[in-house]
């Protein structure tokens, strides 16, 4: 087996890699600013693709070129999912006294679906039933504080995020369908020659973007007001909030953040491994698994850990079999779980027990 | 005299911050003993040390002879050493007797299959834990509240469902934090009573206090704090007249001096 | 246990021994058949989570490793099918103490993601082709030094072992002696008096010293620490129970089935189950029984990849744990406690 094929092996594996890091990164992000561990990570990764690659195809087909439809393309997808990061916290992370416009959108729409379910009626039945229905529930409970969300324990949130993470995938395969979306590569596909082996430019541009993401975020915690106050959140959030730091915007932006990252990753990977609705769950896991290895809590070791996890997944898919693949960085997971559950950079007092 | 708890030369490091550093103490048997000192001065952080939530960074605790600085807090629970939190820690979906029947979990051991099938074994331990449990809701004057959802009770009664919580342990010493906290002076008086009535009933008691009414009342031996050094230790007359005492509480003794002189 | 508990036992006794006297279609006695497997599941997982407070996403790992025992052992081996469930059960024990030693001495997030890695590993591990096990195999053999045609016929015999993607069939049905179980009204029985049977050993359980330093743990771990509990050794042990109860389901079911594959086994089927612990309710053992038969029920919720559906329980999942975390049986014990009070004053 000579250093090319070796090196192939490895460039693929940093494309994936590249994933993990950025969901780790994530994770990493949200958990140190509130201790949950958010399971619906993956799905900013699906959804900075699939925006993207529609977006893309929509400015495409107004007869914007490539360079110009591509960096938008980036755009649009960049705001969607930090869109939907932010509304998620709004919605479902934070504490409410009442039930806001979102609350009974939700309500609405699982009404629709019983009826459809249960009672077995046409849509537009079951589009007045679940107006209706939701009409009288806002009307009863407008001056309630009956149905709300206080203290929720850690335990419930991260059942929510478990439920986020369905509901975003539905949403997902309603909008874009079932099958994968393909975007052009943004700089051509004539492979690069190195050391015997062939990279692709797309590969190339990913670990560009993401080294400069990773030292923007560095930047930002390190110079910033605002990033000194998230550190300052995860350190200890009740003497930050005696300081004057108001840590439910810290925990928003936590939220706009990990979505950001994650949709980049997602939004470059698409022309390389194509996207569907899908994969967020399993890249959810071999994230968190990156998030684990570098230490629950460090955002560089979680980076880190997510190219080494990414390039042994790499490896392992060409030396030992293709099949295995998944399970490689399954396994691996589970070995830090069970042996070092600080992870390599980590300390092991973040990972003993407190409140869940 | 017997000294039941000694801590010897405790270190407690967090990162860059010294918590304790060099905390020596020996607390007398069926004593009534007060941590005192500012706001952060590490008093929570030496119960925990004690009871076995952290680990020191150096130092001992010895416990009737025996060194139990590396023992895990059930290890330390069952050795005979029960405590109460700063911040009340009663079991949630729980009522007040089940709370205190969670403290008789170490003086019985039916296990997973006796109490799955109800073997009568299990159905006697049951029994006994009930009946103790009540004992000890009655000394805190709560067994008439005993079926009541535990954190539906007014604060002040939940710090005492806690107290009867850890005295059902059967403890040799129990570790009161900040029992005081957020009662009226009524209250404290009645929580004053109750701390010699445990110690009439041969626990050593340790407690750390902000009320220095209360303190001075009931305490034995004080030992303050602050910034983790322990600044001065005697009876209450000696505390009060402490120089480093004034100062850490007051400032610098100087003003003081003056308006007396 | 309390009285209002052995009432909910009594009723559900006679409700299950009329049943299938009043209902005598198939067709709905498959639907309480199935609703009694992911019950079993339920209460399983109800315990661990009500009770003991800790998540797992991965039941559908152990519900498989049940079915596939009591599959691989009696078609491929000829094993006696009771026995081939004891063999899954073990297998059980064994990988949720491996899992749960480790990780239930951390915080919680790390069994439910290790449930969720676990889950996963096993549904590769039952999807994939036998040519990937076989190349595997040889791979690890040659490394060790062995040959490489050798190591591929020593293979032939555990051929077909799990079936690869598509899964296989013929499963035996369950029996003693001459007589087995294979009319719909017989697995009712079957599986509702085992269930009964379940929810008197968990109910006792939970009313005894165990089950209060359970929910000592899920009240407050420290505290329950600080009372003498060393609660990590409990976690384990309640995990393994809510793995046995899987696996005695996943046996049930591969023998009623009498087909199994990878498909009903996977992340999603886990979230379903989570789904009804939490709509009946997660800090009740009953909340078990009362969410799994509503999802059982519901016309289409049996084909879960149906489209919408996904999105449905994903909402309510959400609704439920936002606003009712006590699911319909704390709402229903809050309305009662509520109600009586009003009465008595």
């Amino acid at each position: 087996m000579d250093l090319g094929t070796i090196l192939q092996y490895v460039f693929s594996g940093i494309t994936v890699g590249a994933v993990y890091a950025m969901v780790g990164l994530g994770f990493t992000m949200i958990y140190n600013s509130t201790s949950i561990i958010n399971l619906a990570q993956g799905e900013f990764v699906m959804l900075g693709g699939l925006i993207g690659v529609s977006s893309v195809g929509l400015f495409k087909s107004w007869g914007l070129p490539p360079y110009a439809a591509i960096p938008m393309g980036f755009v649009i997808a960049l705001a969607g999912t930090t869109l939907v990061g932010l509304l998620i916290e709004k919605v479902a992370i934070e504490p409410t006294d009442r039930l806001t416009i979102f609350h009974y959108g939700g309500i609405a729409v699982v009404l629709y679906g019983l009826a459809r379910i249960v009672g077995e009626v046409s849509v537009p039945v079951a589009v007045v039933i679940a107006a209706v229905l939701s009409a009288a529930a806002y009307w009863l409970l407008r001056n309630t504080s009956v149905p709300s969300m206080k203290n929720p324990s850690v335990l419930q949130l991260v059942i929510i995020t478990v439920a986020i993470s369905i509901v975003l995938r539905g949403i997902a395969m309603f909008v874009f369908g079932k099958n994968p979306y393909f975007m052009q590569h943004f700089l051509g596909e004539d492979p690069i020659r190195i050391l015997g082996a062939t990279v692709l430019p797309q590969t190339v541009l990913i670990v560009a973007v993401i080294i400069v993401v990773v030292v923007i975020v560095g930047l930002f915690y390190a110079f910033t007001m605002t990033g000194k106050a998230m550190q300052a959140c995860s350190f200890n959030r009740q003497i930050a909030k005696l300081m004057g730091i108001n840590d439910r915007k810290m925990i928003l932006l936590s939220f706009g953040m990990s979505a950001m990252v994650g949709a980049v990753a997602g939004y470059l990977v698409t022309p390389i491994t194509l996207m569907d609705y899908d994969r967020g769950p399993m890249l959810a896991l071999k994230g968190f698994g990156a998030a684990v290895l570098g230490g629950l809590g460090n955002g560089y070791g979680a980076v880190v850990a997510g190219f080494t996890l990414g390039i042994l997944e790499g490896l392992g898919t060409g030396l030992i079999s293709s099949g295995y693949k998944d399970a490689i960085s399954l396994i691996i997971l589970l070995a830090v779980l069970f042996y070092r559950p600080s992870g390599l950079f980590g300390s092991t007092e973040a990972a003993k027990l407190k409140e869940f | 005299m017997n000294h039941i708890i000694s801590v010897e030369g405790i270190f407690v490091h967090f990162g860059g911050v010294t918590a304790l550093g060099n905390v020596s103490e020996k607390v007398a048997e069926k004593s009534i003993t007060a941590i005192i000192g500012p706001n952060g001065a590490g008093k929570t952080t030496l119960i925990n040390v004690i009871a076995g939530a952290i680990l020191p960074s150096a130092g001992n605790v010895i416990f009737k002879g025996r060194d139990i600085t590396q023992l895990p807090p059930h290890e330390v629970a069952e050795a005979g050493i029960g405590r109460t939190f700063q911040n009340l820690r009663l079991f949630r979906h729980m009522t007040t007797i089940e709370n205190v029947m969670v403290g008789r979990h170490i003086k019985t051991s039916s296990g997973f299959l006796s109490c799955a099938l109800k073997l009568p074994s299990s159905r006697s331990d049951e029994k006994a834990i009930r009946r103790k449990a009540m004992e000890y809701l009655d000394f805190v004057g709560l067994s008439d509240r005993a079926n009541e959802d535990a954190l539906s009770m007014p604060f002040g009664l939940q710090r005492h469902v806690e107290i009867a919580r850890a005295l059902a342990l059967e403890p040799e010493v129990i570790l009161l934090d900040e029992p005081a906290g957020g009662l009226n002076p009524g209250e404290t008086e009645h929580l004053a009573e109750l701390i010699r009535k445990i110690r009439d009933q041969g626990i050593t008691v340790v407690l750390i206090e902000h009320d220095m009414s209360l303190v001075m009342n009931i305490s034995d031996r004080i030992m303050v704090l602050n910034y983790g050094q322990m600044i001065a230790e005697g009876t209450p007359e000696e505390i009060q007249r402490d120089d480093a005492v004034i100062e850490a509480y007051l400032g610098k003794a100087e003003p003081v001096r003056a308006m007396h002189s | 246990m309390g009285r209002g508990n052995i009432i909910g036992l009594i009723v559900l006794a006679v409700l299950v021994a009329v049943f299938p006297l009043v209902m005598t279609s198939p067709y709905y006695l498959r639907v309480m058949n199935f609703a009694g497997i992911y019950c079993m599941i339920c209460i399983g997982l109800s315990l661990l989570l009500g009770y003991a407070g800790q998540i797992s996403i991965g039941q559908a790992g152990f519900f498989a490793i049940g079915a596939y025992s009591s599959g691989i052992f009696t078609v491929h081996f000829g094993w006696n099918p009771w026995l081939a469930m004891l063999v899954g059960i073990v297998l059980n024990c064994i990988v949720a103490f491996i899992v749960g030693t480790p990780t239930l001495k951390l915080r919680g997030h790390y069994l439910a993601m290790a449930t969720l890695g676990i889950g996963e590993i096993i549904h590769v591990a039952a999807v994939a082709d036998l040519e990937d096990f076989t190349s595997l195999f040889q791979k690890v053999a040659v490394w060790f030094g062995a040959d490489a045609t050798k190591a591929r016929a020593a293979l032939e015999p555990f051929s077909e072992l799990t079936g690869g993607p598509s899964g296989f069939a013929g499963i035996p049905p369950l029996g003693i002696g001459a007589w087995q179980v294979s009319e719909p009204w017989q697995w009712f029985y079957l599986i509702w008096i085992v269930i009964l049977v379940a929810m008197a050993l968990s109910l006792n359980l939970i009313h005894s010293r165990i089950g209060r330093a359970l929910r000592a743990i899920h009240g407050n771990e420290e505290a329950a620490r600080a009372m003498g509990i060393n609660t990590a050794p409990l976690k384990v042990r309640i995990f393994i129970i809510s793995a046995v109860a899987a696996s005695i389901a996943g046996s049930f079911y591969a023998h009623f089935v009498t087909f199994i594959s990878p498909d009903t086994f996977t992340i999603n089927d886990s979230i379903l189950f989570l789904v009804m612990v939490a709509v009946g309710g997660m800090m009740n053992v009953w909340g078990a029984v009362v969410g799994s038969l509503i999802m059982a029920t519901l016309p289409e919720s049996l084909r879960f990849f149906h489209d919408y559906d996904i999105l449905m329980y994903g909402l309510v999942l959400l609704l439920i744990m936002m606003f009712m975390p006590d699911g319909i049986v704390g709402l229903v014990t809050r309305l009662r406690t509520g109600l009586v009070s009003k009465l008595t004053r």
